[in-house]
Order: structure tokens, then sequence, then C-alpha cells
């Protein structure tokens, strides 16, 4: 199965044309560029009054840092974050219709090769962080979930606050979804820790290996570059390499038959019939406004019972 | 059908399938299997039910294979002692395969109540369960190997990992519900007392855990989970895993001269009764793999 | 060969990596003897189980870095080699960690002190590993632009750990790695010989052709979630490696170790990396 040794967003991401350094010109804005020393890059992903939901505009700005720092030789870590409160709360689920970041509104009334198209250009982005040839690091603070977390998961590693949040009740993600990534290939009970709802703290991630680290969420920022400062001294086509090595053995077990794969499950949830009982997201947030979705999801989420 | 060995209730979102065999320990022969089947079924066509509690009657989850020889064609490998066709052999342990298959890909979510023992095939049927939950005490292994059988379950390496596959497969020890929990092989163990309690509110998690896309997405999402597996290998290991316990079920004692004058379980048993030939077979073992004891309640 | 001891008690044959002054690194001689004693065991009826330790304080710290006596253990940058006798060379050193990995019989690891580098490979393909408390496991060979090469590090700590160690190259102690499943138990120094000898001495009372098919129905559970494949790739890999560039600022263990020996090459190398020492 081929791997793909090389970055190349052009075969399998339409909308996005970076390989002639156009985000040299570039107006960073939904997600942010810099290079904190000659070796490290950072990305902050900068939507903070929507808790760096992805839009869109957010989706370019990212691929175009990723771009800038793969172009940059000197480069050898790029870390991800969030700005303000959280690393981020998945996909903007407030988007405006005509975009194509998910949930995409019926109201488009796309054909199902459209569908095809949303998906391949999505999740190929998740793929495609997952190849990068250079050193990711996540710094994760307050909520990490939905395609946020999946962002983070996509990482080399992952460097969180004790009291972050991983993935959130009601969110549907049963166990063995996507975000088990990091624990990959196992098949465990114990990913859970005995909860049956999928929410956990940074804390509880790293005792299960889903982090690499968590520490106060005033020494990350510290501990993080600790990590980058450490890494960025390893011979960069060796950590390519090895790289390539680690993510291959990976698709040899099925991983990337699977990314590509999924694309049918997503596809499929756009013909969800939803039952008289249940949260129905367009028809909420038309009813309460996408606050109170939000907290008839959590609420249908949690038993009477004590946890 | 005459339902004995198995009785299924379906209240609401939750349905109940016990296994009723309980002065028996629910051992597992033709007819409990076929039964347990049958009740799946009859959930999977049932519009409202979402969760399926899986439990034993009596003192225990199950105890196993049927190994008393009576009513178990099916479940266990034919007598050693006689010369079987590997035609058959195959040919069993594939309807084998696809009806393990067919309790793991159930498209609702299976809970496995367990205490006491739960054991060998037992075991197979918690472990092909989303999740199960167990009392501290329970006690659960596979001791296949004592009686020269590998485990036709390929599911061992994907929930406990590599190491700890190993080291319960070819000890055939058993462990207590604490020690599974620990080492992923159960999702949560509680005191025996508590486990009603605890199985009520992750019935109820589980049932209000539809999320975002309801009752369609989790079983869109399950039937691309099953794809991952199938692509990550389950498919194929499935069939080695059958292959190989074929392989070791068609070993006749006598046969290796590394096994002349060791036990033979099913001597024993014809001699002497089966509760004697299990503990025949287990003695040597307690000294260096001591078994957890369930409590006397 | 003194590099290998070999010998047979009560059912089960123990496997002494034999080195001791040498904290039991591997070179050619020692693989040489690894192999004749597995050879040896797997069909010998007299042996049920196959038990493999360290003599004196470790049990290995690896490759054997010196750079004398060990074509069998890892490239030396520069070697003018053909393609074709680079895949040959790798696929017969990756080799002999699937044939021990596929052994017939049951093996256990019984690890104490450094276990490193390909070390710790042949732990990690061993069935059963017991270590003591004081066991520290690692694998630093990025740290010298060297490709490490186990598949089943994925397999038993998953990606994020794996990514961890393999990057930092740090070690992970004796209860971190029964935490993340790299090993089956951790226990205190003075009990390790005894708790080995009682698990070795349980599974020898089994059925040898029962314990066979056990084991392969696991393995080929393994196989089937592509380990097979894995072995072959981490083959070509090691190739890709072997071509890459050395960068002018990179710290070249090689170039340090041939100037000022191989203790100074190693502290230096592990000095840019103190972070990293003591775990993370």
């Amino acid at each position: 199965m081929p791997t793909g040794f090389g970055w190349e967003f052009k075969t399998q991401y339409q909308k996005c044309y970076w390989e002639n350094g156009e985000y040299r010109e570039r107006e960073y804005r939904d997600a942010l560029y810099e290079k904190v020393n000659d070796r490290i890059a950072r990305i902050t992903f900068n939507r903070p009054d929507k808790r760096n939901a992805f839009n869109d505009r957010q989706f370019e700005d990212f691929s175009a840092a990723l771009h800038q720092a793969n172009d940059d030789p000197e480069v050898r870590v790029v870390i991800l974050r969030g700005a303000g409160t959280c690393f981020g709360a998945g996909h903007d689920l407030s988007s405006p219709e005509k975009e194509e970041s998910p949930p995409v509104h019926p109201g488009i009334n796309p054909t199902l090769v459209d569908y095809y198209g949303f998906e391949r250009r999505r999740c190929t982005k998740f793929e495609d962080i997952t190849d990068y040839p250079k050193i990711t690091i996540a710094q994760v603070h307050g909520k990490c979930i939905g395609a946020s977390q999946i962002v983070a998961s996509c990482c080399d590693l992952i460097i969180t606050a004790e009291d972050a949040q991983f993935g959130i009740r009601g969110f549907g993600s049963q166990h063995h979804g996507i975000t088990d990534w990091p624990v990959w290939p196992m098949w465990s009970y114990k990913a859970y820790a005995g909860r049956a709802i999928t929410e956990m703290s940074g804390k509880e991630a790293v005792a299960l290996g889903f982090v690499n680290k968590a520490v106060p969420i005033d020494k990350l920022e510290q501990e993080v570059m600790k990590w980058a400062e450490a890494l960025s001294q390893l011979p960069s086509e060796a950590v390519a390499v090895t790289k390539e090595w680690i993510n291959g053995t990976l698709d040899i077990t099925g991983v990337g038959a699977t990314q590509k794969g999924h694309f049918l499950a997503h596809l499929a949830l756009q013909y969800v019939h939803f039952r008289p009982d249940e949260v129905n997201l367009y028809k909420a947030k038309k009813d309460k406004g996408l606050k109170g979705f939000l907290e008839d999801r959590a609420k249908a989420a949690t038993p009477d019972a004590t946890k | 059908m005459k339902n004995q060995n198995v009785l299924l209730k379906i209240e609401g979102k939750v349905a109940t399938i016990t296994l009723n065999r309980p002065e028996k320990l629910n051992a597992i022969n033709d007819a409990m299997l076929r039964e347990f089947l049958a009740a799946l079924d009859v959930v999977r066509r049932d519009r409202d039910s979402l969760v399926v509690i899986i439990k034993g009657a009596g003192r225990s989850f199950s105890a196993g294979q049927d190994l008393s020889g009576v009513g178990s064609d099916e479940v266990m490998p034919p007598d050693p002692r006689r010369k079987a066709y590997l035609y058959d052999m195959f040919a069993t342990d594939m309807q084998n395969q696809r009806r393990w298959q067919s309790i793991f890909e159930f498209p609702k979510i299976t809970v496995a109540q367990v205490h006491g023992y739960c054991l060998g095939a037992g075991l197979d049927l918690a472990m092909a369960c989303r999740a199960i939950i167990a009392a501290e005490d329970a006690v659960l292994g596979d001791p296949s190997v004592r009686m020269g059988l590998a485990s036709p379950n390929p599911l061992w390496t994907f929930r406990v990992g590599l190491k700890k596959a190993k080291e319960l497969l070819l000890t055939g020890k058993y462990i207590d519900g604490k020690e599974a929990e620990r080492i992923g092989l159960v999702m949560k163990a509680v005191p025996a007392a508590k486990l009603e309690e605890e199985m009520s509110s992750i019935t109820e998690v589980f049932a209000k855990s539809a999320g975002i896309g309801g009752f369609d997405q989790l079983a869109d999402f399950w039937s691309f989970n099953m794809a991952a597996l199938d692509l990550a290998g389950l498919a194929a290991a499935r069939r080695l895993a059958g292959n190989a316990y074929v392989l070791s079920a068609i070993q006749r004692p006598g046969r290796s001269i590394t096994d002349r004058g060791e036990f033979n379980f099913y001597d024993v048993r014809d001699k002497k009764g089966l509760k004697a030939a299990i503990e025949e077979r287990d003695a040597p073992f307690k000294e260096y793999f001591p078994p957890p004891q369930p409590k006397k309640r | 060969m003194s590099e290998i001891i070999f010998e047979k008690k009560d059912g089960i044959g123990w496997i002494t990596l034999n080195r001791p002054e040498e904290l039991n690194a591997m070179n050619d001689a020692m693989l040489a003897g690894l192999d004749e004693a597995f050879a040896a065991a797997e069909p010998d009826l007299e042996v049920k189980v196959v038990v493999v330790k360290g003599a004196g304080k470790d049990f290995s710290v690896g490759q054997d870095l010196s750079g004398v006596g060990t074509f069998e253990v890892l490239s030396e940058p520069g070697e003018h080699l053909t393609i074709k006798r680079r895949m040959e060379t790798e696929r017969r050193r990756n080799r002999r960690w699937e044939y021990i990995f596929n052994l017939a019989k049951p093996t256990i690891a019984q690890v104490h002190g450094y276990c490193l580098g390909t070390g710790c490979y042949l732990a990690m393909v061993c069935d059963i590993t017991i270590a003591s408390e004081d066991a520290l496991f690692g694998d630093p060979l990025l740290r010298m632009g060297l490709l490490p090469h186990m598949p089943l590090w994925t397999w038993l700590i998953g990606i994020k750990k794996t990514k961890e160690l393999l990057f930092t190259g740090r070690y992970m102690d004796a209860k971190e790695a029964e935490q993340f499943g790299l090993i089956n138990k951790a226990v205190p120094r003075d009990e390790l010989e005894e708790e080995v000898a009682r698990l070795a001495k349980g599974i020898s009372l089994l059925p040898g052709d029962g314990l066979a098919p056990a084991k392969d129905a696991i393995n080929s559970v393994m196989e089937a979630r592509g380990l097979g494949e894995a072995w072959r790739f981490t083959n070509n890999m090691q190739l890709v490696m072997q071509q890459r560039t050395m960068e002018a600022s990179e710290f070249n263990f090689f170039k340090v170790r041939d100037k000022k020996g191989l203790k100074a090459a190693l502290a230096e190398r592990d000095a840019l990396f103190k972070q990293f020492s003591e775990g993370a």
C-alpha cells in the first residue's frame, strides 16, 4: 500500500494550492503562523470567540501555515495550539451555509458526488497532518473535542494541561472511533478506564497513553518548548524516514485504508433519520440556537444516576 | 421454540439475555448457543431496544464450553481418542467462527454482566460484547491450553495487547475481575454487591449515547468500525486462529513423545466424572498459577 | 561460543547473554551464538520453554557500537555496499527477530538492568517478559541518526508512546513498561529469578503439542494484523535511512567515536538530550 513519502496537497485537496509559496503573501487571520526560533514554528488557531472551531478559512490558514513550515528548510518542529480558552471545539456548527466545513446543511441539497468531494477534502486534511514529514506537537489546554481532537490525535505528540478536556459527552463518539487513534492498534476496553462517557481529562489521558505528558496549565508552554527544543536537534532526514516507517507500519495494519474507508461512514451520516426522542441538530439549532442545542445534547447524554 | 437454556426479556430500550443453566454454571452446549443466537435475532428485529445486557443465572456468568461430552458436538472438538476427519472439524470451526462473528458484530450495544466464573467460551462470549462489567471477585480465564487446545478467539491481542494475551493463553491461568480491569480485559470491575447498580448506570449511559446523530449514527459508525477492524486484520485473524485451533484439536494423546504419559482429560472424565477431570486438569498448576477464589455468598 | 551460554534443566532451556563487562552488548559473535542456541532449543524434546537472561548487571545494552566485529549488528555510514547486498543484510538481521518471535516453543525474557536497542528487541519478541523494578527499556537509535527497527513498538505501547520513546530516545522504567504493555510484570530485584522460574516451570508442565498451536494462533493473528508485512517494510526503510545525507550541523556519533572513543561519543550523544535522561 503506498504510503506516499513526500507530502502533497495537490493531488488530494483541490481548493488549496500552496506549492508555489502563495502563503508568502497571505494574511493569516483564523490561524496564525510564527517562528519561535530558527527551528521551531508555531501555528495558533485564532478564533477564540468561537472556541477555535474550524471553518473553511481556519482550515485554509492552517494548511498554508503547514506548507510554509514544511518549505522552510530550517524548521524541524511545528507546535499547534489554540488562542483563548481552549485548543479547539471541533467543526464550527454555526458556519454559514455555503461553507464546506461540516455539518453540510441539507438546504444546500448536494448530490452524492458533491458529498464525496467534501469528504475527500475534509478528511485528507487530517491524513496530511499524520503524514507531515516534520515533528508535530499539539499543545492542548481547555476543550479538545471533535475535529480538534482529531487534529491533536494526528500530531506526533500531545502535551496537555492536566485539566484539559478530551472528548465531550453526547458527541456520539463511541469507543473505538478515530479519537482512539493515539492508542491504535489496540481495541481495548481499558482505553476508557471503566467510563462509558467518552470524556477524559489530560491527567486521565496520560495514564492511558492517549497523550504524552500532562502538566499544570501554568507550566504548559514551558514543557512544550522543552520537548520542541530537544527534538529540534534531531537530523531532519532521519526524522522524516523514521516517521515514514512508523506511519507505514500503521498503514500496513489497515489505518490508511481505514482513513479512506471511513468516508463512507460520514457520507451515510448525511442521511440520518432522527427518531422522535433524539436531539436533532438542525431542528434544535433552529428552535433554540446553537447554545440551546449544545445544552440539550449534553443533557441527553447525562444519566440521572450518579456516574 | 422451547427456550429453556436462554431467557430473553425486552423492556423499552433495554433487552436482557440470561444464560440459564445455573445448575451447570451456565456451561455452553449446542442448544444454548443456538437459543442464544435466536434470542439475538429477536432483539435485532425489535425497533426500540438499543442496549443488550448479557448475564448468567445463578452463581456464575458461564464456566465455558460444556465439557461433559453430551450435547456439545458443535462447541467442543471431537473426542481425541477417536480418529476424526479434518473435513468435519474445519466445517464445525467455520460455522463457529461465523456465529461468534455475528455476536461480535451485533448492531446494538451489548454489555456483558460478569460474576462468578467466566471461562473459556464463556469469556469468548463476554469478549465479543462491546463492554464487560465484572464483579471484582469474578474469575476469568481460558484454560484451553491445559487441554492441549489453542484458542480460536482472535480478539485477545486487540483487547489486552500481545504480552498479556500470551501470558494468559500460554499458561491457562485465571485472574480476578480487578486484575481484568487493570489489563483492559473488562471495562470496569466493582464489588459484587454493587454490580447490579453499576450495570443500571452504565446501561443508562449507553442508552443515552446516541448523541448527535442518534441511533442511525451509532449503526453507521459501528458498521464502519467493523470494516476498520477487518482492514486491521481481524477477518484473516479469525480464520487463522480457527485453523490453529483445529490443528491443536486433531492431536491425539500419545502421538507426541513429549505428551506420552501426560494427563488425559477424557479418560479421567469417563472413569471418575467431569468434576474430577477438571480438578485433575488444574491441580498441577495451582502451585505456579494460584487461581483467585470467588467469594462465597 | 562463550558469548552465549545454553543450559538445559527440568524441561527449561536457559540462554544467557554473556558479555557482562560490555553490559552484554550484542556483537557478531553473540548473535551467532544466539542463533545456535535457539536452533538447538526448538527441536529438543527436553526443552519445553526457553528463558533468555543476561549475565552480570544487565540484560543487554543492545548493539555493540564499537565498530569492531559488528557487521551483523549495524551498518556504519560510508560503507560501500550495493543495494542488493544491503537488502540481504537487512533481511538477515531482522529475520533473526522474526524467527525468535515465531519459535515453536514459549519464550520468556528475564530482564534486569539495561534493556536497550536490540536488547530490548530481544525482550519484545519473547512471549512473556518479566523484569526487575530497576530495569530500564529504550531505543536511542534516532539520536545517532539511525532508524529504530522493531515494528512491535506500536503494537505493544501504541502510537503516541512509540513516537515519544523513539524521538526522545528516553528510557522507560519497568513500572511504566508494565503500565503501557511493553512487559508483563515488574517485580522487586530479589524476586526476579524465582518469579521467572515459577512461570517457566508451570508452563513446562503443559503439553508441547498444545503450546505450539496455542502460540501460533496468537502469532497468526499478529501476522494477519500486518506484522508479516511490517518486518519487510522495516527492511526497506533501513535501506532508505542508509541513503540519507548527513547534515553539517548534526551530531555525528561515528565521527566522534572514531576520534575520541566510544565512551565519549555516548556521553556526547546523551548530553544533547539530557532533558530526557531520567524520563520525561
